[in-house]
């Protein structure tokens, strides 16, 4: 999202945690319906940007990675939803 | 990041925000230099006409407040008024407007291989913020690239005027960005220079 800098807008977005009433994405007699990765909202995504002629490192994101605002650019979320987050575990 | 007209719903308090710190082993020659990088310790989040509903319930969050980083190595966030440790969040829940977060860049042609921090942000309430570089984030060959971006993000008291004293040679030319809620009024700024001289200002 805007890198290099700029602004982002992310508007009617929801983001859901746990699943209360199953998983209908999961076969018939599955064990699919429990421990699934949730992630949220992972606020300043974007990257200062590589260099030339070399090879960038790579490590996991964080929740608040090392970009976005701090890279002189910002994000505003409008009207977003955060659902059935009911415990700070997954 | 601003986020306008939030619903929680069905949420616990403890979920709502987790702000890490940024990991000690940061701190090595070949990614932070003597202390981690500090872009995790400065991160503020705004919220304002946010609702809360549901069961469980998010209990005791306001319409509008903020989120800070809790920065653990400075003394910094436990100096803005209103501002609460929540051990949760490993954030702290303020509801003040007047936090902001300023990002100065060096413009110079060494902006990515001369080093001007730690650097320091003070201010009266006794905030004195230690900023460090961006991380050197490549590789060239089996050793990383030698260079850091110049640029220091830090959460600031817009409340208070503040003093940047750098531990290194300023950079002749830099770039200042305020990012904070538009209808406040300004706040001076004061940068310690090793020389006499007169610098421009373009707005």
């Amino acid at each position: 999202m805007a890198g290099g800098g700029g602004r982002v807008e992310v508007h009617d977005s929801e983001v859901y945690g746990s699943i209360t009433n199953g998983n209908v994405d999961c076969p018939d007699g599955g064990k699919c319906a429990v421990c699934l990765e949730r992630t949220g909202i992972i606020m300043a995504t974007t990257s200062a940007g590589s260099f030339k002629d070399v090879e960038k490192k790579s490590f996991m994101l964080p929740l608040f990675s090392g970009g976005g605002a701090m890279s002189h650019q910002a994000a505003d979320y409008y009207n977003l939803k955060v659902i059935n987050w009911d415990s700070d575990v997954t | 990041m601003n986020f306008h007209e939030t619903k929680f719903i069905n949420t616990v308090k403890a979920a709502l925000f987790h702000f890490p710190s940024p990991p000690q082993g940061w701190a090595n020659p070949t990614d932070c230099g003597t202390f981690t990088c500090t872009g995790l310790y400065n991160a503020v989040a705004r919220f304002d006409g946010t609702q809360v509903s549901g069961t469980p319930l998010a209990v005791g969050i306001p319409s509008s407040f903020e989120v800070i980083a809790n920065n653990i190595e400075s003394v910094s966030s436990d100096t803005i008024p209103t501002c609460s440790l929540n051990n949760d969040w490993n954030a702290y829940l303020c509801t003040n407007e007047k936090i902001g977060v300023l990002i100065f860049d060096s413009l110079d042609g060494d902006r990515m291989d001369r080093s001007a921090q730690p650097i320091y942000i003070r201010n009266d309430r006794g905030y004195d913020n230690r900023l460090n570089a961006y991380m050197d984030e490549c590789w060239d060959g089996f050793y990383t690239c030698q260079k850091r971006e110049q640029r220091f993000p830090s959460m600031v008291d817009l409340d208070r005027e503040i003093t940047i004293e750098y531990t290194g040679t300023p950079p002749q030319e830099q770039k200042f960005k305020l990012y904070g809620k538009a209808s406040l009024r300004g706040f001076l700024v004061t940068i310690y220079y090793p020389n006499a001289g007169a610098y421009q200002i373009y707005d």
